[in-house]
């Protein structure tokens, strides 16, 4: 393999990584807490720009005209972790204004509507973080590490590789928890999880968390690999990028949906790139998008579960004491039919 | 005066768009992420069909007949199958927005680079009041955002498929019990949204005088404001949240900064969302729970 | 195994239906006819109101066969059912909240033509004579008694034959319920209507009718008269609110096994 394969490559599995973390922090949103969760790019985004401004410095600004908060210019490691950790942050508010007070259809318009209230937003407020141009020259980790572009690379990837594990960690964490296990219920039935006594919108509130702090994380690596990050990077259809590789994957399965993110945000659009490109610049993206909607509806229609769909447990409502108190009396009236 | 005056002229567009958006979520129930995309559809096909014609009244027929035929096959035929299907809630919500996806991006490669224009019209100021010079074109929108509330209003209140309209956005399982076909009630919900829907859309096109493949989504949620600040399903509601809406994004745009006036709207839209999800839209909102 | 019951106008053949993949109603055999007041009884969750639906058209029917004056309506839709003359009160939103009650009565004759439906308004109008003053209210408003008395006049617009009644009395004061019970209800069945009744209050229903089913775990356990049934002391133990449960043999009453 040429050399420049090679960096291509370990440039996929780079965003590979990235869109991974993003697509398991929104399957513990939708997947497990049953979270219509539309507005998952805004926790992308804001790990993205407090990571960034956290990590860039107010002196050293190469573009001179931007301006932002911040720029403290701390180590790496902290400012992606703080990424991480705005993210959970904003999962607090998120949680309390859509999933406490609103259910199914009013969450999803409310979470959509805050997406492009967000963007619209931080695109129009120029102090905060260099407004529609966005942050740009991101110090990258490592950054005085003389190497290769191409050597580092591979020390990109070992570190996105290491937050991968991290996210794994955590998701299947919450998955194989009785945690999870309740939320899985929650999704199935709110009322037979009250009936047993949990606080549906606690375990809710600590699903968005973690997938706050998940998508957090997946910006924060984004912004310290492509260095930049304006209210273009993340418009609300975004989103539906994540969801479709959960619904190609199969919801509520980590497994499945990291081979949605390969089919989906690495397959369809990273990829292709390296397709030759036609008509004028961004006809190609599109198609890319017309395919993704289409993809949605194909799977939608054919495969609602996904590719590798989630193991189903049966769970009933409480109803079985109800029904086998009733078996008893059929059987008493029946005897007496009988004799 | 000149709020008042433009924002009565942005409430007429809201009217039309949000009264479509909510005739037609109250009577299916389904949640349609595709209408805006609807909205830029109707424009596109006036402006390539009838050669990027000004003329209101052609671009309002050509729109409106192209909102309704989009709509119907949209949402009766395609929505509509998935439905049968047995999809429900959120996998709606997703059946909508992969159309949506579909059109606006493929009506963005039809676009193309440039943004499209209409040819300056001869705009003559038509109304002056207290200094403010509405012309003829704006003019046009607020009378026929009238007339059509006005239609509207009639077809509901006094007609049999109207009060049919409303039984199903009430009670679907009660109108059927009634001996009511809610598939014929859909598929004139569907027909309605799609007309007002292209209506408003060529009257946003050539008002703006140009668009391009995303005008009708960020639209779409500011007419969704003036629905659900309305009350969804409720047609009325929705023409007094056009009037609300109107206004605030005229004096937000005003007096914050233009960058603002969408946005007003919008957190309108979720402050209504969240502080008043019950009392607004006590009939619909404790039913629906995520089926997917 | 009819004592003196009409021709059945409605009769249901072992049928079985539920939700998803779990039956709630499973294998029961029914049939009422015109002008008798046939009420099934049982405990909560014994698939009751699920037996309504399912006749109404509203849930499917998994096996068996509704025959409606004769016709396979099993696999009909419920509006057809309903243009067919069943009718059907829901326990719940039973009217529609936001139409006035005019317009209720309106759809309730929603086929009918002009002509027609004038005649209906005014023969609702002088069985129930509250209506007059309610017209133009929002059936939203109404207290219970008067909802179920606009949803009585709605299902009666249609002139059914054939009425569905899932527990009219719940959430009615005692005075509307003896009311709707001993009044409207066996009204309606002198009218030549078969009214199918499931109730909460079962000796109050019992006693004005003519056919009694005890629902129990999706199945009728037992069938009978009125006084057949108030015999059966287990049925009064467990249903009807009275006695012991049994501890001695009971002798069969009508012919229920599996």
């Amino acid at each position: 393999m040429s050399q420049s394969t090679v960096y291509y490559l370990s440039g996929l599995g780079i965003l590979f990584v990235i869109n991974l973390v993003a697509v398991w922090g929104l399957d513990l949103h939708f997947g497990f807490a049953g979270v219509n969760s539309f507005a998952f790019i805004v926790f992308q985004a804001v790990g993205a720009y407090i990571t960034g401004v956290f990590s860039l410095s107010r002196a050293n600004t190469p573009v001179t005209f931007e301006t932002y908060i911040l720029g403290v210019h701390w180590p790496w490691p902290l400012a992606l972790l703080l990424g991480g950790i705005a993210g959970a942050v904003l999962a607090v508010p998120v949680g309390w204004i859509a999933v406490r007070r609103l259910r199914g259809d009013y969450q999803a318009m409310a979470m959509l509507v805050l997406a492009l209230i967000a963007n619209s937003l931080i695109a129009a407020e120029t102090g905060w973080f260099n407004g529609a141009t966005g942050l740009e020259s991101v110090p990258q980790p490592f950054g005085n590490l003389n190497v290769s572009l191409y050597d580092y690379h591979w020390v990109f990837l070992a570190l996105a590789a290491v937050c991968g594990i991290v996210s794994w960690w955590i998701a299947r964490g919450i998955a194989r928890s009785p945690l999870g296990r309740s939320m899985r219920a929650l999704r199935e039935s709110e009322s037979a999880l009250a009936a047993l006594g949990r606080d549906p919108n606690r375990l809710r509130t600590i699903a968005l968390v973690a997938g706050g702090f998940l998508g957090g994380l997946s910006g924060g690596l984004l912004i310290q690999y492509v260095q930049a990050w304006g209210p273009a990077s993340w418009l609300y259809a975004e989103t539906f990028l994540f969801f479709t590789a959960i619904i190609i994957g199969g919801r509520g399965n980590l497994l499945g949906t990291a081979l949605g993110t390969l089919l989906v945000p690495i397959g369809i659009v990273e990829v292709t790139r390296e397709l030759p490109q036609f008509g004028y610049p961004g006809e190609f993206a599109d198609f890319q998008w017309v395919a993704i909607g289409a993809l949605m509806l194909v799977f939608l229609w054919f495969r609602p579960h996904g590719l590798i769909p989630e193991r189903r447990r049966v769970f009933r409502p409480g109803g079985d004491d109800a029904s086998s108190g009733q078996e008893a009396s059929a059987r008493a009236l029946a005897r007496g039919s009988q004799r | 005066m000149t709020i008042v005056l433009f924002g009565l002229y942005s409430a007429a567009l809201y009217a039309i768009g949000g009264v479509g958006f909510t005739l037609q979520f109250g009577v299916t129930n389904v949640l349609n992420l595709a209408y805006g995309s609807l909205i830029t559809s109707s424009i596109f096909v006036e402006y390539y069909l009838t050669g990027h014609s000004t003329n209101l009244w052609l671009a309002m027929l050509v729109g409106g007949a192209a909102g309704t035929v989009l709509s119907f096959v949209v949402g009766f035929v395609v929505v509509g199958a998935f439905v049968r299907r047995g999809a429900a809630g959120f996998s709606i919500a997703m059946v909508t927005i992969g159309i949506s996806l579909m059109i606006q991006y493929t009506l963005e490669a039809i676009q193309g680079p440039v943004v499209n224009a209409y040819a300056s019209s001869n705009r003559s100021t038509l109304l002056s009041v207290a200094g403010v010079n509405l012309d003829s074109q704006q003019v046009t929108a607020i009378l026929v955002a009238v007339v059509l509330m006005v239609v509207v209003h009639l077809v509901l209140r006094l007609t049999k498929l109207g009060l049919a309209m409303r039984a199903t956005a009430d009670d679907v399982s009660l109108t059927r019990v009634s001996g009511v076909s809610p598939a014929r009630v859909r598929a004139l919900a569907w027909l309605v949204s799609g007309a007002l829907c292209g209506v408003c859309g060529v009257l946003l096109g050539i008002g703006i005088g140009t668009f391009d493949a995303a005008i009708g989504n960020d639209f779409f949620i500011t007419a969704a404001a003036a629905a659900i600040a309305g009350g969804v399903g409720k047609p009325y509601g929705a023409m007094l949240g056009a009037l609300v809406v109107g206004i605030i994004t005229q004096a937000s745009s005003a007096i914050i900064s233009p960058a603002f006036s969408s946005i007003s709207a919008w957190v309108l839209l979720v402050a209504f969302l969240i502080l008043r999800p019950q009392g607004i839209f006590a009939t619909y909102a404790a039913e629906r729970e995520i089926v997917a | 195994m009819a004592h003196g019951r009409p021709v059945p106008s409605l009769v249901a053949e072992n049928i079985a239906s539920g939700y998803g993949s779990g039956l709630v109603v499973r294998g029961v055999s029914l049939q009422a006819g015109p002008g008798e007041i046939v009420t099934i009884v049982g405990p909560n969750g014994s698939g009751k109101s699920t037996l309504l639906r399912t006749i109404a058209g509203l849930v499917p029917t998994a096996e068996g066969r509704i025959l409606h004056n004769g016709a396979d309506a099993s696999r009909r839709s419920a509006e057809h059912r309903a243009r067919a003359g069943m009718a059907y009160v829901p326990q719940e939103r039973e009217v529609f909240a936001s139409l006035t009650v005019r317009e209720n009565l309106m759809m309730g004759g929603f086929g009918l033509s002009r002509k027609q439906l004038a005649a209906a308004l005014e023969r609702v109008y002088s069985t129930y004579s509250i209506l007059g003053r309610l017209e133009k209210m929002y059936a939203g408003r109404l207290s219970g008694g008067e909802r179920k008395t606009v949803a009585m006049a709605r299902v009666m617009m249609a002139s059914p034959d054939v009425v569905l009644l899932d527990e009219p009395t719940a959430n009615l004061a005692p005075i509307p319920t003896a009311k709707l019970l001993q009044e409207d209800v066996p009204a309606l069945a002198s009218s030549g209507v078969a009214v199918l009744l499931v109730e909460q209050r079962a000796i109050q229903a019992i006693t004005v009718s003519g056919w009694v089913y005890v629902l129990v775990a999706g199945k009728v356990e037992v069938e009978g008269s009125p006084e057949q049934i108030g015999d059966r002391r287990d049925v009064g133990a467990m249903f009807l609110g009275r006695g012991n449960p049994p501890t001695t043999v009971v002798p069969p009453v009508g012919a229920t096994s599996e």
